[in-house]
Protein backbone atom coordinates (compact mmCIF):
# COMPACT_ATOMS: atom_id res chain seq x y z
CA UNK A 1 0.00 0.00 0.00
CA UNK A 2 2.59 1.81 1.36
CA UNK A 3 4.67 1.39 -2.42
CA UNK A 4 1.78 2.47 -4.75
CA UNK A 5 1.10 5.75 -2.74
CA UNK A 6 5.14 6.44 -2.78
CA UNK A 7 5.25 5.25 -6.41
CA UNK A 8 2.01 7.77 -7.39
CA UNK A 9 3.34 10.40 -5.50
CA UNK A 10 6.80 10.30 -6.87
CA UNK A 11 5.17 10.46 -10.31
CA UNK A 12 3.25 13.81 -9.71
CA UNK A 13 6.53 15.15 -8.05
CA UNK A 14 8.17 14.46 -10.77
CA UNK A 15 5.91 15.72 -12.96
CA UNK A 16 5.28 18.98 -11.17
CA UNK A 17 9.29 19.38 -11.45
CA UNK A 18 9.88 19.10 -15.07
CA UNK A 19 6.77 20.77 -16.00
CA UNK A 20 7.78 21.94 -18.95
CA UNK A 21 9.17 19.22 -20.64
CA UNK A 22 6.52 17.40 -19.27
CA UNK A 23 3.92 20.04 -20.86
CA UNK A 24 6.12 19.59 -24.64
CA UNK A 25 5.89 15.60 -24.29
CA UNK A 26 2.20 15.97 -23.39
CA UNK A 27 1.18 18.33 -26.60
CA UNK A 28 3.31 16.30 -28.94
CA UNK A 29 1.48 13.45 -28.03
CA UNK A 30 -1.40 15.06 -28.61
CA UNK A 31 -0.16 16.51 -31.93
CA UNK A 32 0.83 13.16 -33.14
CA UNK A 33 -2.61 11.49 -31.97
CA UNK A 34 -5.05 14.15 -33.23
CA UNK A 35 -3.11 13.52 -36.64
CA UNK A 36 -3.65 9.57 -36.05
CA UNK A 37 -7.63 9.64 -34.92
CA UNK A 38 -8.31 12.20 -37.77
CA UNK A 39 -7.00 9.73 -40.19
CA UNK A 40 -9.11 7.04 -38.23
CA UNK A 41 -12.35 8.62 -38.27
CA UNK A 42 -11.73 9.66 -42.62
CA UNK A 43 -11.54 5.85 -42.41
CA UNK A 44 -14.37 4.84 -40.28
CA UNK A 45 -16.59 7.70 -42.45
CA UNK A 46 -15.50 6.71 -45.91
CA UNK A 47 -16.09 2.79 -45.29
CA UNK A 48 -19.72 3.65 -43.76
CA UNK A 49 -20.08 5.62 -47.10
CA UNK A 50 -19.21 3.30 -49.22
CA UNK A 51 -21.14 0.62 -47.69
CA UNK A 52 -24.05 2.87 -47.99
CA UNK A 53 -23.88 3.28 -51.52
CA UNK A 54 -22.86 -0.32 -52.78
CA UNK A 55 -25.08 -2.07 -50.04
CA UNK A 56 -28.16 0.12 -49.47
CA UNK A 57 -28.35 1.64 -53.24
CA UNK A 58 -26.33 -0.40 -56.08
CA UNK A 59 -27.54 0.21 -58.72
CA UNK A 60 -30.63 2.45 -60.41
CA UNK A 61 -32.65 1.56 -63.39
CA UNK A 62 -34.12 4.66 -64.79
CA UNK A 63 -37.15 3.98 -66.69
CA UNK A 64 -38.91 6.21 -69.82
CA UNK A 65 -41.58 8.05 -67.84
CA UNK A 66 -44.74 6.99 -70.63
CA UNK A 67 -43.37 3.10 -71.09
CA UNK A 68 -46.23 0.57 -71.08
CA UNK A 69 -46.40 -1.35 -68.11
CA UNK A 70 -45.65 -4.78 -69.87
CA UNK A 71 -42.01 -3.40 -70.54
CA UNK A 72 -41.58 -2.43 -67.02
CA UNK A 73 -42.80 -5.57 -65.92
CA UNK A 74 -40.22 -7.64 -68.73
CA UNK A 75 -37.75 -5.52 -66.92
CA UNK A 76 -38.53 -6.37 -63.38
CA UNK A 77 -38.41 -9.91 -64.13
CA UNK A 78 -35.00 -9.70 -66.53
CA UNK A 79 -33.83 -8.06 -62.94
CA UNK A 80 -35.18 -10.42 -61.03
CA UNK A 81 -33.77 -13.36 -63.15
CA UNK A 82 -30.29 -11.97 -62.80
CA UNK A 83 -27.79 -13.68 -60.93
CA UNK A 84 -26.29 -10.60 -59.97
CA UNK A 85 -29.10 -8.96 -58.30
CA UNK A 86 -29.98 -9.57 -55.04
CA UNK A 87 -33.29 -7.69 -54.90
CA UNK A 88 -35.07 -4.85 -56.64
CA UNK A 89 -37.57 -2.15 -55.33
CA UNK A 90 -39.93 -0.36 -57.57
CA UNK A 91 -40.02 3.52 -57.18
CA UNK A 92 -43.35 3.85 -59.54
CA UNK A 93 -44.42 7.66 -60.44
CA UNK A 94 -46.09 9.30 -57.70
CA UNK A 95 -42.88 8.23 -55.42
CA UNK A 96 -40.77 9.74 -58.04
CA UNK A 97 -42.75 12.95 -57.82
CA UNK A 98 -42.28 12.88 -54.25
CA UNK A 99 -38.45 12.34 -54.39
CA UNK A 100 -38.03 15.32 -57.06
CA UNK A 101 -40.35 17.39 -55.37
CA UNK A 102 -38.58 16.56 -52.16
CA UNK A 103 -34.99 16.71 -53.86
CA UNK A 104 -35.41 20.23 -55.65
CA UNK A 105 -37.57 21.83 -52.74
CA UNK A 106 -35.81 24.89 -52.87
CA UNK A 107 -35.62 24.85 -56.59
CA UNK A 108 -40.04 24.86 -57.80
CA UNK A 109 -38.56 26.03 -61.56
CA UNK A 110 -37.38 22.17 -61.92
CA UNK A 111 -40.19 20.67 -60.17
CA UNK A 112 -42.69 21.94 -62.16
CA UNK A 113 -41.56 20.56 -65.20
CA UNK A 114 -42.86 17.49 -63.78
CA UNK A 115 -46.15 16.02 -62.98
CA UNK A 116 -46.53 12.73 -61.87
CA UNK A 117 -47.28 11.11 -64.85
CA UNK A 118 -43.83 12.45 -66.22
CA UNK A 119 -41.87 11.47 -63.39
CA UNK A 120 -39.17 8.67 -64.23
CA UNK A 121 -39.72 5.53 -62.52
CA UNK A 122 -37.08 3.41 -60.86
CA UNK A 123 -35.53 -0.03 -60.08
CA UNK A 124 -33.52 0.45 -57.44
CA UNK A 125 -31.55 -2.53 -56.73
CA UNK A 126 -29.15 -4.21 -54.26
CA UNK A 127 -26.22 -6.10 -55.93
CA UNK A 128 -25.17 -9.83 -54.77
CA UNK A 129 -21.74 -8.23 -54.87
CA UNK A 130 -21.55 -4.57 -55.29
CA UNK A 131 -18.58 -4.75 -58.07
CA UNK A 132 -20.74 -6.12 -60.14
CA UNK A 133 -22.69 -2.65 -60.93
CA UNK A 134 -20.48 -2.12 -64.10
CA UNK A 135 -21.50 -5.60 -65.76
CA UNK A 136 -25.43 -4.56 -64.74
CA UNK A 137 -25.19 -1.67 -66.24
CA UNK A 138 -23.98 -3.46 -69.56
CA UNK A 139 -26.67 -5.69 -69.69
CA UNK A 140 -29.52 -3.28 -68.97
CA UNK A 141 -28.06 -0.35 -70.71
CA UNK A 142 -29.55 0.62 -73.48
CA UNK A 143 -32.57 -2.01 -73.40
CA UNK A 144 -36.01 -0.70 -74.85
CA UNK A 145 -37.69 1.23 -71.72
CA UNK A 146 -34.86 1.80 -69.65
CA UNK A 147 -33.47 5.35 -70.16
CA UNK A 148 -30.32 5.34 -67.91
CA UNK A 149 -28.23 2.57 -65.78
CA UNK A 150 -26.49 4.69 -62.97
CA UNK A 151 -24.48 3.29 -59.82
CA UNK A 152 -22.30 4.98 -57.78
CA UNK A 153 -19.01 2.97 -58.15
CA UNK A 154 -16.86 5.94 -60.02
CA UNK A 155 -18.26 8.34 -57.15
CA UNK A 156 -16.55 5.96 -54.38
CA UNK A 157 -14.07 4.84 -56.39
CA UNK A 158 -12.79 8.77 -56.76
CA UNK A 159 -13.58 9.33 -53.33
CA UNK A 160 -11.70 6.42 -52.04
CA UNK A 161 -8.69 7.28 -53.93
CA UNK A 162 -9.04 11.14 -52.32
CA UNK A 163 -9.35 9.80 -48.61
CA UNK A 164 -6.90 7.14 -49.14
CA UNK A 165 -3.60 9.67 -50.33
CA UNK A 166 -5.51 12.08 -47.19
CA UNK A 167 -4.81 8.90 -45.07
CA UNK A 168 -2.18 8.17 -45.84
CA UNK A 169 -0.50 11.59 -45.46
CA UNK A 170 -2.34 11.61 -41.70
CA UNK A 171 -0.70 8.68 -41.57
CA UNK A 172 2.48 10.12 -41.84
CA UNK A 173 2.97 13.33 -40.42
CA UNK A 174 1.05 10.83 -37.58
CA UNK A 175 4.38 8.33 -37.52
CA UNK A 176 6.59 11.36 -37.41
CA UNK A 177 4.57 13.14 -34.97
CA UNK A 178 4.51 9.52 -33.30
CA UNK A 179 8.30 9.57 -33.04
CA UNK A 180 8.87 12.75 -31.74
CA UNK A 181 6.42 11.95 -28.86
CA UNK A 182 8.64 8.93 -28.10
CA UNK A 183 11.46 10.88 -28.19
CA UNK A 184 10.36 14.08 -26.10
CA UNK A 185 8.93 11.11 -23.28
CA UNK A 186 12.65 9.67 -23.75
CA UNK A 187 13.45 12.97 -22.96
CA UNK A 188 11.35 13.93 -20.20
CA UNK A 189 12.08 10.73 -18.36
CA UNK A 190 16.05 10.93 -19.07
CA UNK A 191 15.79 14.43 -17.11
CA UNK A 192 13.45 12.92 -14.24
CA UNK A 193 15.74 10.42 -14.05
CA UNK A 194 19.00 12.72 -13.52
CA UNK A 195 17.28 14.88 -11.51
CA UNK A 196 16.25 12.15 -9.11
CA UNK A 197 19.98 10.73 -9.38
CA UNK A 198 21.03 10.80 -5.85
CA UNK A 199 17.73 9.01 -4.33
CA UNK A 200 18.45 6.61 -7.24
CA UNK A 201 21.29 5.56 -5.83
CA UNK A 202 20.41 5.91 -2.43
CA UNK A 203 17.65 3.16 -3.29
CA UNK A 204 19.39 0.92 -5.10
CA UNK A 205 22.43 1.14 -1.90
CA UNK A 206 19.64 -0.40 0.57
CA UNK A 207 18.27 -2.59 -1.53
CA UNK A 208 14.97 -1.26 -3.48
CA UNK A 209 14.50 -3.47 -6.08
CA UNK A 210 15.10 -2.91 -9.60
CA UNK A 211 10.97 -2.53 -10.47
CA UNK A 212 10.31 -0.57 -7.24
CA UNK A 213 12.80 1.98 -8.78
CA UNK A 214 11.72 1.92 -12.51
CA UNK A 215 8.08 2.09 -12.17
CA UNK A 216 7.72 5.90 -10.94
CA UNK A 217 9.07 6.69 -13.68
CA UNK A 218 7.56 4.82 -16.02
CA UNK A 219 4.52 6.02 -14.52
CA UNK A 220 5.12 8.95 -15.74
CA UNK A 221 5.61 8.47 -19.26
CA UNK A 222 2.62 5.97 -19.09
CA UNK A 223 0.77 9.30 -17.71
CA UNK A 224 1.84 12.10 -20.53
CA UNK A 225 1.02 9.22 -23.16
CA UNK A 226 -2.02 8.86 -21.57
CA UNK A 227 -2.85 12.30 -20.80
CA UNK A 228 -2.02 13.53 -24.21
CA UNK A 229 -4.44 10.47 -26.09
CA UNK A 230 -7.63 11.67 -23.81
CA UNK A 231 -6.64 15.39 -25.32
CA UNK A 232 -6.19 14.44 -28.73
CA UNK A 233 -9.21 12.35 -28.59
CA UNK A 234 -11.11 15.30 -27.41
CA UNK A 235 -9.70 17.25 -30.43
CA UNK A 236 -10.84 14.13 -33.00
CA UNK A 237 -14.48 15.00 -30.85
CA UNK A 238 -14.29 18.52 -31.74
CA UNK A 239 -13.18 17.71 -35.26
CA UNK A 240 -16.11 15.41 -36.29
CA UNK A 241 -18.86 17.82 -35.06
CA UNK A 242 -17.10 20.82 -37.10
CA UNK A 243 -17.27 18.68 -40.11
CA UNK A 244 -20.71 17.14 -39.40
CA UNK A 245 -21.44 20.86 -38.81
CA UNK A 246 -20.19 21.82 -41.94
CA UNK A 247 -21.94 19.04 -43.96
CA UNK A 248 -24.91 19.78 -43.05
CA UNK A 249 -24.89 23.45 -44.26
CA UNK A 250 -23.76 22.32 -47.49
CA UNK A 251 -26.13 19.30 -47.97
CA UNK A 252 -29.16 21.89 -48.32
CA UNK A 253 -27.24 22.81 -51.75
CA UNK A 254 -28.86 18.85 -52.39
CA UNK A 255 -26.60 15.78 -53.06
CA UNK A 256 -29.39 13.77 -50.78
CA UNK A 257 -31.31 10.99 -52.01
CA UNK A 258 -34.22 10.24 -50.18
CA UNK A 259 -33.33 7.50 -47.99
CA UNK A 260 -30.45 7.74 -45.02
CA UNK A 261 -27.59 10.51 -45.31
CA UNK A 262 -26.18 12.06 -48.13
CA UNK A 263 -22.66 10.39 -49.96
CA UNK A 264 -21.21 13.18 -48.23
CA UNK A 265 -22.96 13.07 -44.89
CA UNK A 266 -21.98 9.58 -44.93
CA UNK A 267 -18.41 10.06 -44.65
CA UNK A 268 -18.77 12.29 -41.69
CA UNK A 269 -17.82 9.79 -39.16
CA UNK A 270 -20.96 9.03 -36.44
CA UNK A 271 -20.41 9.81 -32.32
CA UNK A 272 -19.47 6.40 -31.87
CA UNK A 273 -16.82 5.97 -34.47
CA UNK A 274 -15.14 9.08 -32.54
CA UNK A 275 -15.34 7.44 -29.38
CA UNK A 276 -13.93 3.61 -30.59
CA UNK A 277 -10.96 6.12 -32.23
CA UNK A 278 -10.54 8.00 -29.00
CA UNK A 279 -10.13 4.44 -26.83
CA UNK A 280 -7.78 3.20 -29.55
CA UNK A 281 -5.95 6.89 -29.19
CA UNK A 282 -6.13 6.30 -25.38
CA UNK A 283 -4.18 2.66 -25.61
CA UNK A 284 -1.47 4.00 -28.54
CA UNK A 285 -0.81 6.65 -26.10
CA UNK A 286 -0.25 4.55 -22.95
CA UNK A 287 2.02 2.40 -25.35
CA UNK A 288 3.67 5.66 -26.39
CA UNK A 289 4.14 6.33 -22.94
CA UNK A 290 5.49 3.05 -21.73
CA UNK A 291 7.84 2.69 -24.52
CA UNK A 292 9.95 6.19 -24.23
CA UNK A 293 10.06 6.14 -20.92
CA UNK A 294 11.26 1.93 -20.96
CA UNK A 295 14.01 3.18 -22.92
CA UNK A 296 14.74 5.82 -20.67
CA UNK A 297 15.04 3.78 -17.75
CA UNK A 298 16.45 0.73 -19.49
CA UNK A 299 19.39 3.00 -20.17
CA UNK A 300 19.64 5.51 -17.91
CA UNK A 301 18.89 3.68 -14.76
CA UNK A 302 21.24 1.17 -15.22
CA UNK A 303 19.23 -1.19 -12.60
CA UNK B 1 29.97 -14.24 6.72
CA UNK B 2 32.20 -12.79 4.20
CA UNK B 3 34.51 -15.20 2.13
CA UNK B 4 37.10 -14.28 -0.92
CA UNK B 5 38.90 -16.97 -2.91
CA UNK B 6 41.36 -16.33 -5.24
CA UNK B 7 39.87 -13.30 -6.53
CA UNK B 8 40.80 -11.01 -9.27
CA UNK B 9 39.49 -7.99 -10.50
CA UNK B 10 40.20 -5.41 -13.45
CA UNK B 11 38.69 -2.42 -14.67
CA UNK B 12 38.75 -1.82 -18.66
CA UNK B 13 42.51 -0.83 -19.58
CA UNK B 14 43.82 -0.55 -15.96
CA UNK B 15 46.05 -3.04 -14.12
CA UNK B 16 44.77 -4.96 -11.22
CA UNK B 17 42.34 -3.07 -8.58
CA UNK B 18 42.60 -6.50 -6.80
CA UNK B 19 44.96 -9.44 -7.75
CA UNK B 20 44.25 -12.88 -6.25
CA UNK B 21 42.66 -12.35 -2.61
CA UNK B 22 41.76 -14.92 -0.38
CA UNK B 23 40.47 -14.31 3.08
CA UNK B 24 37.85 -14.85 5.33
CA UNK B 25 36.11 -12.75 7.77
CA UNK B 26 33.96 -13.69 10.66
CA UNK B 27 30.68 -12.86 11.35
CA UNK B 28 30.88 -10.36 13.85
CA UNK B 29 34.76 -9.35 13.40
CA UNK B 30 35.72 -5.37 13.08
CA UNK B 31 38.21 -5.17 10.12
CA UNK B 32 39.81 -2.50 8.87
CA UNK B 33 41.01 -2.39 5.36
CA UNK B 34 44.11 -0.01 4.68
CA UNK B 35 46.14 0.83 2.12
CA UNK B 36 46.98 3.89 -0.13
CA UNK B 37 44.67 5.86 -2.55
CA UNK B 38 44.45 3.28 -5.46
CA UNK B 39 45.28 0.36 -3.66
CA UNK B 40 41.73 -1.31 -4.08
CA UNK B 41 39.64 -0.85 -1.08
CA UNK B 42 36.98 0.84 -2.46
CA UNK B 43 36.67 -2.23 -5.35
CA UNK B 44 36.90 -4.65 -2.70
CA UNK B 45 33.88 -3.17 -1.22
CA UNK B 46 32.16 -3.35 -4.69
CA UNK B 47 32.46 -6.50 -5.02
CA UNK B 48 31.20 -7.09 -1.78
CA UNK B 49 27.66 -4.86 -2.44
CA UNK B 50 27.72 -7.21 -6.26
CA UNK B 51 28.46 -3.37 -7.60
CA UNK B 52 31.12 -4.82 -9.84
CA UNK B 53 31.46 -8.70 -10.60
CA UNK B 54 35.20 -10.54 -10.24
CA UNK B 55 36.93 -11.76 -12.89
CA UNK B 56 38.22 -14.64 -11.65
CA UNK B 57 37.38 -16.55 -8.23
CA UNK B 58 34.58 -16.94 -5.81
CA UNK B 59 32.88 -14.48 -3.46
CA UNK B 60 31.00 -15.22 -0.70
CA UNK B 61 28.59 -13.13 1.43
CA UNK B 62 26.20 -14.06 3.99
CA UNK B 63 26.33 -17.92 2.49
CA UNK B 64 25.71 -16.85 -1.03
CA UNK B 65 27.99 -17.25 -4.09
CA UNK B 66 28.27 -13.65 -5.98
CA UNK B 67 29.05 -14.92 -9.02
CA UNK B 68 26.14 -17.29 -9.46
CA UNK B 69 23.39 -14.38 -7.61
CA UNK B 70 21.22 -13.43 -10.03
CA UNK B 71 20.41 -10.34 -11.05
CA UNK B 72 17.52 -9.87 -9.65
CA UNK B 73 18.39 -11.25 -6.50
CA UNK B 74 20.92 -8.51 -5.96
CA UNK B 75 18.77 -6.11 -3.90
CA UNK B 76 17.70 -8.86 -1.57
CA UNK B 77 22.03 -9.28 -0.90
CA UNK B 78 22.23 -5.54 -0.32
CA UNK B 79 19.66 -5.38 2.35
CA UNK B 80 21.80 -7.84 4.37
CA UNK B 81 24.91 -4.76 4.10
CA UNK B 82 24.70 -1.55 5.20
CA UNK B 83 26.89 0.80 3.68
CA UNK B 84 28.39 3.90 4.85
CA UNK B 85 30.84 6.85 2.84
CA UNK B 86 32.52 9.70 3.08
CA UNK B 87 31.16 11.69 1.44
CA UNK B 88 28.02 11.04 3.67
CA UNK B 89 25.26 10.66 0.52
CA UNK B 90 22.22 11.64 2.33
CA UNK B 91 19.28 13.06 0.69
CA UNK B 92 19.24 17.10 1.30
CA UNK B 93 15.26 17.65 0.76
CA UNK B 94 14.51 15.37 3.14
CA UNK B 95 14.87 15.50 7.17
CA UNK B 96 16.99 13.49 9.30
CA UNK B 97 14.40 11.24 9.97
CA UNK B 98 12.97 11.14 6.44
CA UNK B 99 16.45 10.23 5.51
CA UNK B 100 16.44 7.06 7.68
CA UNK B 101 12.75 5.62 7.01
CA UNK B 102 14.06 6.27 3.15
CA UNK B 103 15.67 3.50 3.37
CA UNK B 104 12.76 1.50 4.34
CA UNK B 105 10.33 2.61 2.40
CA UNK B 106 11.56 1.69 -0.55
CA UNK B 107 12.04 -1.85 0.46
CA UNK B 108 8.13 -1.62 1.24
CA UNK B 109 8.48 -1.84 5.07
CA UNK B 110 5.04 -0.53 6.01
CA UNK B 111 4.72 2.59 8.21
CA UNK B 112 3.92 1.12 11.33
CA UNK B 113 7.48 -0.54 11.12
CA UNK B 114 9.07 2.40 10.06
CA UNK B 115 7.95 4.19 12.87
CA UNK B 116 8.84 1.89 15.67
CA UNK B 117 12.48 1.58 13.73
CA UNK B 118 13.68 5.03 12.94
CA UNK B 119 13.26 6.86 16.38
CA UNK B 120 15.10 3.56 17.97
CA UNK B 121 18.19 3.57 15.50
CA UNK B 122 18.34 7.71 15.77
CA UNK B 123 18.37 7.06 19.87
CA UNK B 124 21.06 4.68 19.33
CA UNK B 125 22.87 7.16 16.92
CA UNK B 126 22.04 10.21 19.78
CA UNK B 127 20.07 12.50 17.35
CA UNK B 128 16.84 11.92 18.40
CA UNK B 129 16.87 15.69 18.99
CA UNK B 130 17.61 16.60 15.40
CA UNK B 131 14.80 13.89 14.07
CA UNK B 132 13.44 17.28 11.67
CA UNK B 133 16.04 18.90 10.71
CA UNK B 134 17.32 19.27 7.42
CA UNK B 135 21.11 17.86 6.61
CA UNK B 136 22.92 21.22 5.65
CA UNK B 137 21.55 22.00 9.40
CA UNK B 138 23.52 19.20 10.51
CA UNK B 139 27.90 19.14 11.38
CA UNK B 140 29.59 16.59 9.59
CA UNK B 141 29.64 14.50 12.25
CA UNK B 142 26.08 14.48 12.76
CA UNK B 143 25.55 13.94 9.10
CA UNK B 144 27.66 11.22 9.41
CA UNK B 145 25.48 9.33 12.44
CA UNK B 146 22.33 10.16 10.10
CA UNK B 147 23.90 7.92 7.23
CA UNK B 148 24.90 5.58 9.95
CA UNK B 149 21.77 5.45 11.44
CA UNK B 150 20.25 4.89 7.67
CA UNK B 151 22.74 2.21 6.81
CA UNK B 152 21.54 0.12 10.33
CA UNK B 153 18.53 0.74 10.59
CA UNK B 154 17.30 -2.66 8.86
CA UNK B 155 19.68 -4.33 11.28
CA UNK B 156 22.26 -5.54 8.46
CA UNK B 157 24.41 -8.61 8.96
CA UNK B 158 27.64 -6.66 7.25
CA UNK B 159 28.35 -2.48 7.84
CA UNK B 160 30.74 -1.47 4.91
CA UNK B 161 31.91 1.98 5.58
CA UNK B 162 34.50 3.85 3.15
CA UNK B 163 36.75 5.69 4.51
CA UNK B 164 33.54 7.20 7.06
CA UNK B 165 35.69 9.78 8.92
CA UNK B 166 37.71 10.88 5.62
CA UNK B 167 36.04 14.07 6.08
CA UNK B 168 35.76 14.61 9.75
CA UNK B 169 37.83 16.39 12.34
CA UNK B 170 40.20 13.66 14.92
CA UNK B 171 37.43 14.20 17.95
CA UNK B 172 34.72 13.71 15.68
CA UNK B 173 36.10 10.98 14.03
CA UNK B 174 36.44 9.36 17.91
CA UNK B 175 32.65 9.81 18.47
CA UNK B 176 32.04 7.93 15.04
CA UNK B 177 34.58 4.90 15.79
CA UNK B 178 32.85 4.37 19.07
CA UNK B 179 29.69 4.26 17.53
CA UNK B 180 30.94 2.06 15.03
CA UNK B 181 31.99 -0.15 17.61
CA UNK B 182 29.05 -0.31 19.42
CA UNK B 183 27.31 -1.69 16.21
CA UNK B 184 29.94 -4.03 15.77
CA UNK B 185 29.19 -5.48 20.02
CA UNK B 186 25.59 -6.24 18.42
CA UNK B 187 26.89 -8.90 15.74
CA UNK B 188 27.61 -6.78 13.12
CA UNK B 189 30.07 -7.24 10.84
CA UNK B 190 31.86 -4.67 10.61
CA UNK B 191 34.51 -3.82 7.76
CA UNK B 192 36.23 0.17 7.00
CA UNK B 193 38.27 0.84 4.62
CA UNK B 194 40.61 3.82 5.50
CA UNK B 195 43.56 5.80 5.51
CA UNK B 196 43.60 7.40 8.89
CA UNK B 197 46.58 5.68 11.12
CA UNK B 198 45.51 7.19 14.35
CA UNK B 199 41.85 5.27 14.80
CA UNK B 200 43.17 2.17 13.55
CA UNK B 201 46.06 1.94 15.71
CA UNK B 202 43.91 2.78 18.62
CA UNK B 203 41.02 0.40 17.98
CA UNK B 204 43.53 -2.62 17.72
CA UNK B 205 41.46 -4.50 15.54
CA UNK B 206 41.98 -7.16 12.36
CA UNK B 207 43.59 -5.30 9.90
CA UNK B 208 44.03 -5.82 6.43
CA UNK B 209 46.05 -4.11 4.10
CA UNK B 210 46.36 -3.83 0.49
CA UNK B 211 49.05 -2.45 -2.14
CA UNK B 212 48.43 -1.57 -5.93
CA UNK B 213 45.71 -4.48 -5.35
CA UNK B 214 47.73 -7.17 -3.27
CA UNK B 215 47.03 -8.58 -0.28
CA UNK B 216 50.15 -7.66 1.78
CA UNK B 217 49.27 -8.14 5.67
CA UNK B 218 46.19 -9.65 7.44
CA UNK B 219 46.91 -9.13 10.83
CA UNK B 220 44.79 -9.50 14.09
CA UNK B 221 44.54 -6.16 16.54
CA UNK B 222 46.96 -4.47 13.88
CA UNK B 223 48.14 -1.31 13.44
CA UNK B 224 48.24 1.06 10.41
CA UNK B 225 51.62 0.59 9.53
CA UNK B 226 54.15 -1.59 10.09
CA UNK B 227 56.89 -0.34 12.37
CA UNK B 228 60.47 -1.05 11.24
CA UNK B 229 61.24 -4.38 13.28
CA UNK B 230 64.59 -3.04 14.68
CA UNK B 231 62.80 -0.22 16.50
CA UNK B 232 59.47 -2.49 17.51
CA UNK B 233 62.64 -5.54 18.77
CA UNK B 234 64.18 -2.34 20.57
CA UNK B 235 60.74 -0.98 22.56
CA UNK B 236 59.97 -5.09 22.69
CA UNK B 237 63.00 -5.66 25.07
CA UNK B 238 62.55 -2.02 26.71
CA UNK B 239 59.12 -3.49 27.53
CA UNK B 240 60.41 -6.85 28.61
CA UNK B 241 62.95 -5.22 30.79
CA UNK B 242 60.41 -3.09 32.72
CA UNK B 243 58.19 -6.12 33.19
CA UNK B 244 60.80 -8.28 34.91
CA UNK B 245 62.56 -5.19 37.00
CA UNK B 246 58.80 -4.02 38.04
CA UNK B 247 57.29 -4.22 41.33
CA UNK B 248 54.20 -2.61 41.26
CA UNK B 249 51.51 -4.52 40.18
CA UNK B 250 50.09 -1.33 37.77
CA UNK B 251 53.65 -1.06 36.32
CA UNK B 252 53.22 -5.04 35.35
CA UNK B 253 50.11 -4.89 33.57
CA UNK B 254 50.81 -1.65 31.69
CA UNK B 255 54.18 -3.59 30.86
CA UNK B 256 52.60 -7.06 29.74
CA UNK B 257 50.22 -4.94 27.34
CA UNK B 258 53.35 -2.91 26.01
CA UNK B 259 54.69 -5.96 25.15
CA UNK B 260 51.38 -7.43 23.75
CA UNK B 261 51.08 -4.30 21.26
CA UNK B 262 55.01 -4.58 19.81
CA UNK B 263 54.80 -8.15 19.35
CA UNK B 264 51.65 -8.29 17.54
CA UNK B 265 53.00 -5.00 15.62
CA UNK B 266 55.66 -6.86 14.20
CA UNK B 267 53.22 -9.88 13.00
CA UNK B 268 53.97 -12.29 15.84
CA UNK B 269 50.54 -12.34 17.17
CA UNK B 270 51.02 -15.62 17.82
CA UNK B 271 53.76 -15.45 19.74
CA UNK B 272 52.23 -12.92 21.73
CA UNK B 273 49.52 -15.24 23.37
CA UNK B 274 52.65 -17.47 24.79
CA UNK B 275 54.97 -14.61 25.78
CA UNK B 276 52.54 -12.72 28.00
CA UNK B 277 50.50 -14.73 30.69
CA UNK B 278 47.22 -14.76 29.93
CA UNK B 279 45.77 -13.93 33.80
CA UNK B 280 47.42 -10.79 34.33
CA UNK B 281 45.39 -8.32 31.99
N1 LIG C 1 35.37 2.56 -12.39
C1 LIG C 1 36.68 2.40 -12.60
N2 LIG C 1 37.17 2.34 -13.86
C2 LIG C 1 38.48 2.15 -14.08
N3 LIG C 1 39.39 2.04 -13.11
C3 LIG C 1 38.99 2.11 -11.83
C4 LIG C 1 37.62 2.29 -11.51
N4 LIG C 1 37.49 2.30 -10.16
C5 LIG C 1 38.73 2.14 -9.68
N5 LIG C 1 39.63 2.02 -10.67
C6 LIG C 1 41.06 1.79 -10.51
O1 LIG C 1 41.21 0.65 -9.71
C7 LIG C 1 42.26 0.85 -8.76
C8 LIG C 1 41.72 0.68 -7.36
O2 LIG C 1 40.83 1.72 -7.05
P1 LIG C 1 39.98 1.83 -5.72
O3 LIG C 1 39.41 0.51 -5.44
O4 LIG C 1 39.06 2.97 -5.85
O5 LIG C 1 41.10 2.15 -4.65
P2 LIG C 1 40.98 2.85 -3.25
O6 LIG C 1 39.56 2.84 -2.81
O7 LIG C 1 41.88 2.03 -2.38
O8 LIG C 1 41.50 4.23 -3.40
C9 LIG C 1 42.83 2.23 -9.04
O9 LIG C 1 43.95 2.07 -9.85
C10 LIG C 1 41.74 2.93 -9.79
O10 LIG C 1 42.28 3.85 -10.67
MG1 LIG D 1 38.37 4.50 -2.26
Amino acid sequence: MLSIKRALRDTFINLWRNAQYALAAVLTVVVSLSLVGSALVVRQGVANATSQWSHGVGVQIWLNANDANSEVSSIGSALKASPLIASCNYVDHSQSYQLIKQVFASQPDIVNVFSVQTSPTIYRCVLTNPNDAPAVFKVFHGQPGVRDVKYPSQAIHTMEQITSILQLALLGMAVLMLGASIVLIFMTIRLAIYSRSREVSVMKLVGATNWFIRIPFMLEGLFEGIFGAVLAGGVVFGIRSILNSVVSKTDALGSSTSNGPSLLQATVATPHDALMSAIVLVFVGAGVGVFGSFVAVRRFLDV
Amino acid sequence: MIRFENVSKSYKGTAKALNNISLEINKGEFVFLVGPSGSGKTTFLKLLLREEKADVGQIWVAGRDLGKLHHWKVPFLRRNIGCVFQDFRLLPNKTVFGNVAFSLEVIGRSKHVVDAKVPQVLELVGLSHKANSLPNQLSGGEQQRVAIARAFVNRPLILLCDEPTGNLDPATSQGIMRLLDRINRTETTVLMATHDASIVDTMRRRVIQLEAGELVRDQSRGVYGLEDPDLAGERLTGAIRAVTSGSDTDELVKGRKRIRRQVSDVGLASISEEAVPEKVD
